[in-house]
């Protein structure tokens, strides 16, 4: 018995050291994308889109085992992150509903993005105009790069409904910010 | 994942496309920014609960909320369904006489329906 334990212990802790590997590669590989996706994909909170990026590496941890594949893995998470991100988004209309009036929570200090912050929340604006799933298609393909049939697979719809949302979602955003095509042209000329 | 163009924008889209993308972007993490983060990561995964570490403690509470709500004597029985043709005799009696009879007489046999009656008859009068 206590033989047994002591061959099985330095492959557990092999078993062990292998998934901290894995999952610290994971992580450097996907850290700036996946906060960048969730920031763009809640509105611009910096504090938001690193809660929901690191929950969403949580849940990856857990699942790392039953994932042997990179691919796969990486779906997976992605798919996490933008449902959180959605719950967020969710959670933060009902808390605004009821905490109107309220004193507004301590924020602690973040860098400040790049750019025009006005711009930056006329954008957020618009995008809030959207349904969802506009929002997704849009952020996932137009703003991550991803392609239609990897956000397809993310959002679990067919490729057909993800053109569909895609092609609104530019629609609405180009009647929204009108204004900012018209820059692109003047600068243009 | 890997970008392919599969997406079809002629060039005033795309511009407009690449000016919210750079317009709306997080700043670019830093290394410092991103020890921190992978250290704030390493305190998540610590302090993560155990399975089952918040339905046990919250199974209790609603076990003790359950006992001590039917130990205060606020909860009570519900009265037993009456039939519809019940109902319209305890309402035409009460029109005609003026006074709840059923709730004043004491004897509510002749209010309970037919098979309630019957059942009485068997436990309470036999």
């Amino acid at each position: 018995m206590a033989l047994g334990a002591a061959q099985e212990a330095p492959a557990s802790a092999a078993v062990s050291q292998e998934r901290e590997e894995r999952f610290g590669a994971f992580v450097a590989s996907h850290r700036e994308r996946a906060v960048r996706l969730a920031w763009r994909l809640v509105g611009g909170d910096a504090g938001a889109a690193e809660d929901v990026t690191q929950d969403a590496f949580v849940r990856a941890w857990r699942a790392l085992p039953r994932f042997r594949e990179e691919a796969k893995l990486e779906t997976w998470f992605y798919r996490i992150l933008v449902r959180r991100a959605a719950d967020h988004r969710r959670w933060r209309g009902v808390r605004e509903r009821w905490a109107s009036g309220a004193d507004p929570e301590f924020v602690p200090a973040r860098p400040e993005a790049p750019g025009d912050p006005g711009l930056r929340r006329r954008i957020s604006s618009a995008l809030d105009g959207l349904t969802r799933r506009q929002r997704e298609c849009f952020v996932l393909i137009h703003l991550e790069g991803f392609t239609i049939t990897e956000t397809a697979e993310l959002l679990g719809k067919p490729t057909g409904t993800v053109k569909s949302h895609l092609h609104r979602a530019l629609a609405k955003l180009r009647l929204a910010l009108a204004d900012l095509r018209k820059t692109e042209e003047g600068a243009k000329a | 994942m890997s970008r392919t163009d599969d997406v079809r924008l002629d060039a005033e889209e795309r511009a407009f496309v690449e000016r919210i993308a750079a317009d709306f972007a997080p700043p670019a993490m830093n290394e410092a920014g991103a020890a921190a983060f992978d250290a704030r990561l390493r305190e998540r995964l610590d302090a993560r609960p155990r399975r089952g570490g918040v339905w046990l403690p919250a199974l209790v509470t609603a076990a003790a909320v359950c006992a001590i709500w039917l130990g205060s004597g606020l909860w009570s029985p519900a009265d037993p369904p009456r039939s519809a043709s019940a109902r319209a005799g305890a309402w035409e009696t009460e029109l005609l006489l003026g006074s709840d009879v059923a709730a004043e007489s004491g004897n509510e046999a002749g209010y309970l329906p037919d098979d309630y009656s019957a059942i009485a008859a068997v436990f309470l009068d036999g």
